[in-house]
């Protein structure tokens, strides 16, 4: 096939940096200032960006995104069982077992973007019959806008926490329980190379969580019953301030980026694209594809491993078997994307050929 | 600037007005990186686009510091504290509860165990090196115990040889806390391939700073292995990560800070002498306080400043740094509370330690570092010599 503009390999991830001279920048303004870490001026700064624009009262910034999971579900003192997507993250899945909570995967219904009631029923359920208290359902916007979770947590007495990395924007943020995390990590929408943070307007509950970061920026002393360090430094606090300015631009060119894959792959038998829905709030990084084997003619993570072999970086959605995260990097250029859809229909039909020889 | 007081009743403290200093002297070493070097070194990982998940940085530095430490192996993370519970969680022995490590030590590390899931049993230090020693540690090991824990103090080393002997004859895994101890050596043998791993930290205030950081050396392949699997936390795919990790790895920048502070290590020991040696000099004819002496039969970073307040000090120790700080010099004190002596509301081993307890209320760190020079050890030294001459008389406080 002849190609506009060379493919070249996709990684996975937003992978949002910012050029050179202002990444040089910010670190020989760090180094001026000799502040490197424990709560320093970008580091609060940052904090205080993001409270503003998420529209949360609090926004309390660590080292990465599993220490903000365990951190918030330790300040929250959770005990039990979490309900989460399937699809969820390692960060979220390990977060909540170091914090000593039994994540619990709730199958996506296949070609949706998060559980249905009936699977969450189904769910709590198999918790119940071992014994298993349930302690909070976990839920992740962006591809899903959340209200099945929010109206069955509710219904419940739930506490309903957020994973926000693919929805926020830049713009406010809406929380539906105690609090959200957004994963800082460079794969995210919004990053600072590594980080995390964790937004709330619950005052007790951010001044819990800056007890357990511990020391410096921890306010007034609050008991905690273990604290687990995590400080965000002063050069992550600098690339997430820098990439801030950034976010409303990412946006347009994910969501366009988006609708490219979305028209290559259309018609694919075998693939369902989850993508947000017209005016949902979301930054459009996440890309879900779903992979019938029948149809399509190989399963999710054949169809990985041949998108690797290509140099195209997919990973697993998670414990979710038959789904697969697509690349979303910043960027991209259309015709990456085009490459993208066309690499996946030819593993396809290379299987199904294959299987009919 | 520094002010030069001459009576008691000039400190700051008994309300004599201005601090000696400003702005403050710390006890935090916060070596200045080069930003030539830094800037060198970010063009290695702005050129492969990768800034996180095992950079070309932190490739290049996880072997330089292998290397720095004569092990085959090193494994970075984003700090320390997690670099120590994912590397006891991989040593702990399966069934067994309790880890056996000093009281008189880093104030978060029972927090540390707390998240691995086990239960301190603390036990005394050696009162020559301040750490735990084979003697000090042998009455704690049980049944129960899953890992021995060797710290190795602010000033000097632990007995490594010997906890290791110890560690061997009780078939126990041995995991050191070394984040004090880069740069020494012990019996000729560089820190860092003693027990079973050592960990280290890349924080500001640490030896080499990274702004945030941590590592691990060992001399298993498998355990160096399991920790990068570890470390990785699964973010290729929970598949490939069937046991708790954690997605904890160091970022370029730290490692890009990290590598031009190993390139000025060398020249930052000559600072730390010259400061350390202007502390010996000034503190050779002050009675009633003692230095601790860097062992220089051995390798040794001279990077932190520990005195011990003897018997006829005049004020208490805690006072002492009380008064120092309202002078904003920022000493503090060594390890205190020990960690016996926090409630916690996770489980720990009751433990009766009434050396740790004495030693808890004698030692203090004096400012040190990047931002002390001589002229500012001088300043400190003048305080604490008014200290000792006038601080047992009372005081009249300035109006």
């Amino acid at each position: 096939m002849m190609h506009a503009t060379p493919p070249r390999p996709i990684a996975f991830g937003q992978q949002a940096f910012p050029d050179a001279a202002r990444c040089e920048a910010a670190v020989a303004d760090i180094l001026q200032r000799q502040y490197y870490t424990n709560q320093g001026p970008l580091t609060r700064r940052l904090e205080q960006r993001l409270a503003e624009a998420s529209g949360c009262r609090h926004a309390v910034c660590v080292t990465n995104d599993t220490i903000a999971v365990l951190m918030a579900v330790e300040a929250l003192g959770l005990q039990g069982a979490v309900l989460l997507p399937a699809s969820a993250g390692a960060a979220v899945f390990n977060g909540l077992r170091w914090a000593g909570l039994q994540p619990w995967a709730c199958p996506l219904p296949p070609g949706q973007a998060a559980p249905d009631a009936a699977a969450l029923d189904a769910a709590a359920a198999e918790l119940a019959a071992q014994g298993q208290p349930l302690a909070a359902l976990w839920c992740e916007t962006g591809l899903d806008e959340g209200l099945t979770a929010r109206a069955w947590a509710a219904a419940r007495g739930l506490p309903l926490l957020t994973e926000l990395s693919a929805t926020f924007d830049g713009g406010p943020l809406r929380l539906d329980g105690p609090l959200g995390v957004l994963s800082l990590h460079a794969d995210a929408f919004f990053n600072s190379l590594e980080g995390g943070c964790i937004l709330t307007d619950d005052d007790g509950l951010a001044a819990r969580l800056r007890n357990i970061r511990s020391s410096y920026g921890a306010g007034p002393p609050v008991d905690v019953v273990r604290t687990s360090n995590g400080r965000m430094s002063e050069p992550q606090a600098a690339i997430g301030l820098l990439n801030l300015d950034t976010l409303a631009a990412q946006r347009a060119r994910n969501a366009a980026r988006g609708q490219v894959l979305a028209r290559a792959l259309a018609g694919t038998p075998g693939l369902r694209l989850c993508r947000p829905a017209e005016g949902q709030a979301s930054n459009h990084q996440a890309l879900l594809l779903w992979v019938e084997e029948g149809a399509f003619g190989l399963s999710a993570s054949a169809l990985r491993a041949a998108l690797a072999a290509g140099e195209i970086d997919c990973r697993p959605a998670g414990a979710q078997p038959g789904a697969l995260w697509l690349p979303q990097q910043a960027g991209l250029r259309d015709e990456d994307m085009r490459h993208l859809a066309r690499c996946i229909r030819a593993a396809g039909a290379a299987a199904l050929s294959e299987q009919e020889a | 600037m520094t002010l030069h007081k001459t009576s008691l009743q000039q400190l700051t403290a008994l309300g004599g007005g201005q601090p000696s200093f400003d702005p403050p002297v710390s006890t935090s070493n916060l070596v200045q990186p080069d930003q030539a070097r830094v800037f060198g070194y970010l063009r290695q990982s702005m050129a492969a686009g990768r800034w996180t998940d095992g950079g070309p940085l932190v490739q290049q530095l996880e072997q330089r510091l292998a290397d720095y430490h004569g092990v085959p192996h090193c494994v970075s993370f984003a700090n320390g504290f997690w670099a120590i519970a994912l590397t006891a969680r991989c040593l702990a022995l399966p069934g067994r509860h309790e880890v056996v490590m000093p009281s008189l030590t880093y104030r978060r590390l029972a927090d540390i165990m707390a998240w691995v899931g086990l239960i301190p049993r603390f036990c005394e230090v050696d009162p020559r090196t301040l750490a735990i020693s084979p003697a000090t540690a042998a009455p704690c090991l049980n049944e129960d115990t899953a890992l021995l824990m060797g710290v190795h103090p602010i000033v000097n080393c632990c007995d490594a040889p010997g906890l290791e002997r110890l560690a061997a004859a009780h078939g126990l895994p041995l995991l050191f806390d070394a984040v004090e101890s880069v740069h020494e050596t012990l019996a000729g043998r560089k820190v860092g391939g003693f027990g079973q791993a050592e960990c280290f930290s890349l924080h500001a205030s640490k030896l080499v700073n990274g702004a945030e950081g941590g590592y691990v050396t060992t001399r298993d392949a498998a355990l160096a292995a399991r920790l990068r699997t570890l470390r990785d936390g699964g973010r290729q795919g929970l598949e490939a990560a069937p046991e708790l990790g954690m997605n904890v790895g160091l970022n370029e920048l730290h490692a890009a800070l990290t590598l031009a502070g190993l390139d000025d290590l060398p020249a930052q020991i000559e600072r730390n002498r010259a400061r350390y040696r202007r502390y010996q000099q000034g503190l050779a004819d002050l009675p009633g306080l003692r230095l601790l002496a860097f062992d220089e039969t051995e390798a040794t970073s001279f990077k932190t400043i520990v005195v011990e307040l003897l018997d006829d000090w005049p004020i208490g120790r805690d006072q002492t740094v009380q008064w120092l700080n309202q002078e904003q010099v920022l000493a503090r004190a060594y390890y205190a509370p020990p960690l016996h002596r926090k409630s916690t509301r996770y489980p720990v081993r009751p433990a009766v330690l009434p050396l740790t307890d004495r030693l808890a209320q004698r030692y203090l760190l004096l400012p040190c570092g990047h931002f002390v020079d001589e002229d500012d050890i001088d300043t400190v030294i003048d305080l604490l010599r008014l200290i000792r001459e006038q601080g047992g008389a009372p005081v009249a406080q300035a109006a």
